[in-house]
């Protein structure tokens, strides 16, 4: 499990962190997010810095849009959560089982083995890193 | 690996709501104090003598029986000096007896005379009417977390060059976890496009009864009034004639001839950073009214009522005066009563006379504006479940206070008597960026002049900036309105958080039920922009982000707004950019389309046919006609915390 520390002016650019065979996708490609991706670094650009906090997130994109997101902030057990997703283009947006929506739309570059989710305000690009399976730790360790 | 880009001091932010102990009163009689009887004299005494002032009273008299009563007064048994309790200010006699202000006086009593048995005797006589302990009034020690800004951040897309106007979430929120976990983007006063508008008006005074104002603090001195007679007068000497001496940026009551002291609190100082820090000057915070940054913040006046803490009403009712007598159209009120004293209007009105007066005559004095002006209230920090006393008063604004997550701070009191929310911060475990930050004095503070801070003392300050604000904008528009229109204004311009007041919110202060604060929070959580667009006479909608919106808009093209030949509709490049519109905007079926794919604020210019689908003046046709409304984009947030 990768722990994030999020610190004081993380500017990792988003060329960096994409590792990328090609440096932009087709317009009229067909997107494809789905499968099991751990949050690898987050890049808030309006702020100077972040808290000392670990940041911890496992999201799930299944074939039928559903989707289940594994989140642990800063200490203590992971939350479930679970919901719908649409990809319209580029343009990607959910909602909860709770009806809520998500609290941010975003854009999205992906290919097969990272995804980059910018929220629609610039304010903050979060990349994640395709792996196999959400960790057993993680199953073993949500809340109640 | 990690770096905290900010040092500051550990101290724990607590309350800095000016709490000031007031033992709790007995209920007065339900006699309305006017026409007493002489073998009653209990009953004209309004409250109990164990908070009050050493050996001070306040006594109000028959008006038919002034002159009598004041010689009574002069020779009744314990009592050295009797003194008019307001001032009075020439040209402001009519409503000084409106409010019967002239026939209030303050007595001071010999050093071992008992305040009880004198204002027994007092009462006793039938030229009284009132009697009032002078109650010694002490606060909670303001405590600030000094911050010490690091690297200046570019701040690209901020409208001010205020270096620390990142760190002020309670302005701009862009859901930055360090202003808390959950702190939500567009969780603030949405000031940032009504900036663009208007950003405050030197003519605009809000006067700070608080703690002295530090007048020559660096981020405020620009924004400080100033009485130029007093300036470029001679020292002690009342240069401007009136009624006090060398009142160059306001004036001490709370302590005699003396200046007004900054350093014995940090309190007062807090306050006027919120309400008016300067903006746009590269340095420091900015403030909800602080400008432009072309010396057009509204003014800060300083009308201190308490020292180190402690304040008499006297000091308090005498600075509220003074406020409306030298040109101030809001007050800034950032204290209550502890110990939740009164239980109805009813019996604070009528124990505490005299302050009902000062403030109803400082809502009656006009300015550029309004008939009258507006008295800004803090709801308390007692998590009570109605506002404390006197902001509950029906009459005054009192301001609960909200967290960066847009919901109620643990603290906040709500419920009955509380007429709208504003940011008052909220500490987050670890750090204090969820708290408000703002100007404090650099000696007191550690060197730090720049602090953070929590309590509904913040929140009033913020609620006060808008008013002050909401009058700037009103006055460029060349609008005047009385002060109840205003008012109604004022607490209409707001945003619901009912919807998020589902489930538990557990923070610093405990768990809180949060189904408690439905219906409790007035208006909702003040917005500057549907301020601005209801000062305008904009219809103001609302709009989603992320979805595609269709607006209806029958109430603005009349019933058949969905059969009419729409001709246009427009939208500035720079408010098409501050939605982020993923498409034109188009009308279908008397409906305004847009995808705003980000949170903002926008005007669209609409142009329909009245009267034929095609414009009249060679064939038989109708009239152009055109409305314009604005959108605001709220942040859709997951309520749930999650992370996407």
């Amino acid at each position: 499990m990768k722990k994030i520390y999020a610190f004081a002016f993380a500017m990792l650019t988003l060329l960096g962190v994409v590792s990328c065979r090609q440096n932009h996708l087709a317009q009229d490609e067909v997107l494809d997010i789905v499968g099991v991706w751990e949050l690898s670094a987050v890049d808030v650009t309006k702020a100077a810095a972040f808290g000392d906090e670990t940041i911890n997130v496992y999201v799930t994109f299944s074939q039928d849009n559903t989707f289940v997101l594994y989140q642990l902030l800063g200490e203590g057990r992971y939350s479930e959560y679970s919901g719908e997703w649409t990809l319209s283009g580029n343009f990607l947006f959910g909602s909860y089982s709770d009806g809520s929506r998500w609290a941010s739309s975003y854009t999205v570059t992906v290919n097969k083995v990272s995804l980059v989710l910018t929220t629609s305000d610039g304010s903050q690009i979060s990349t994640y890193r395709k792996i196999d399976a959400v960790p057993e730790s993680v199953l073993e360790n949500l809340k109640y | 690996m990690e770096m905290k880009a900010y040092r500051f001091l550990t101290l724990s932010a607590i309350l800095t709501l000016l709490a000031l102990s007031c033992s709790r009163e007995q209920e007065p009689t339900a006699q309305a104090g006017k026409a007493v009887q002489n073998n009653y004299p209990e009953a004209k005494i309004s409250n109990s003598a164990r908070s009050a002032s050493a050996g001070e009273l306040m006594v109000k008299l028959d008006p038919a029986q002034r002159e009598q009563g004041e010689k009574a007064l002069r020779s009744t048994l314990g009592v050295r000096g009797v003194e008019k309790l307001f001032p009075h200010t020439p040209g402001k006699e009519d409503l000084e007896a409106r409010f019967g202000l002239d026939r209030w006086y303050l007595l001071e009593l010999d050093e071992n005379a008992s305040a009880e048995a004198v204002a027994l005797a007092v009462a006793g006589r039938e030229e009284v009417a009132k009697v009032e302990f002078n109650r010694l009034m002490r606060s909670e020690e303001a405590s600030v977390t000094p911050y010490a800004p690091g690297l200046v951040t570019k701040a690209v897309t901020y409208p001010f060059n205020d270096p620390s106007l990142v760190d002020q979430w309670h302005y701009i929120n862009n859901g930055d976890v360090r202003a808390g976990l959950n702190a939500r983007a567009g969780a603030d006063i949405n000031v940032k496009d009504a900036w663009a508008l208007c950003a405050g008006d030197p003519d605009i005074v809000v006067a700070v009864v608080d703690e002295g104002v530090q007048w020559n603090h660096p981020d405020l001195a620009a924004n400080m009034w100033v009485n130029a007679a007093e300036l470029s007068g001679e020292d002690d000497v009342d240069d401007d004639g009136n009624g006090f001496v060398d009142d160059i940026y306001g004036y001490n009551f709370s302590r005699r001839n003396t200046p007004i002291t900054y350093e014995t609190g940090n309190h007062g100082t807090h306050c006027a950073g919120t309400i008016a820090a300067v903006n746009n000057n590269g340095i420091g915070v900015c403030g909800v009214a602080g400008g432009s940054g072309k010396g057009d913040g509204c003014r800060i006046m300083s009308a201190q009522a308490m020292t180190e803490g402690s304040g008499s009403s006297a000091a308090f009712l005498r600075a509220v005066k003074y406020a409306a007598d030298n040109g101030a159209a809001v007050i800034n009120c950032s204290y209550g009563y502890t110990g939740d004293p009164f239980s109805s209007d009813a019996a604070f009105a009528e124990a505490y006379e005299a302050e009902v007066a000062a403030y109803d005559y400082f809502q009656a004095t006009p300015n550029d504006v309004l008939d009258g002006g507006i008295a800004v209230f803090s709801s308390g920090n007692g998590t009570l479940d109605h506002a404390e006393y006197p902001g509950g008063y029906y009459r005054y604004i009192s301001v609960g206070a909200l967290a960066s997550d847009y919901l109620p701070a643990y603290y906040s009191s709500y419920g009955p008597g509380t007429n709208i929310f504003a940011p008052g911060g909220e500490v987050q475990s670890g750090n204090s960026y969820g708290e408000i930050l703002s100007t404090v004095v650099p000696t007191i503070s550690d060197g730090a002049e720049y602090a953070f801070a929590q309590g509904t003392s913040m929140s009033a300050p913020h609620m006060s900036g808008v008013v002050a604000l909401g009058l700037a904008y009103a006055k460029k528009l060349g609008k005047t309105y009385t002060r109840d229109e205003f008012v109604s204004l004022l607490l209409s311009s707001a945003n619901s958080i009912d919807d998020l007041l589902v489930g538990k919110r557990s923070s610093y202060g405990g768990t809180q039920q949060l189904y408690k604060y439905r219906g409790g929070t007035g208006g909702g959580a003040i917005d500057v922009w549907k301020l601005f667009m209801n000062i305008e006479g904009t219809p103001c909608l609302e709009a989603v982000q992320g979805e595609t919106n269709h607006i209806d808009l029958e109430p603005y093209f009349g019933g058949n707004a969905s059969t009419l030949t729409y001709l246009s509709v427009e939208v500035s490049d720079r408010d098409r950019t501050s939605l982020a519109l993923k498409d034109d905007p188009v009308i279908e079926y008397g409906r305004l389309k847009i995808t705003p794919q980000q949170f903002g604020s926008a005007k669209f210019v609409i142009k329909a046919i009245n009267g034929g689908t095609v414009i009249g003046g060679d064939k038989e046709g109708g009239m152009e006609i055109t409305r314009t409304v604005s959108v605001i984009c709220r942040p859709v947030v997951s309520k749930n915390g999650g992370w996407l």
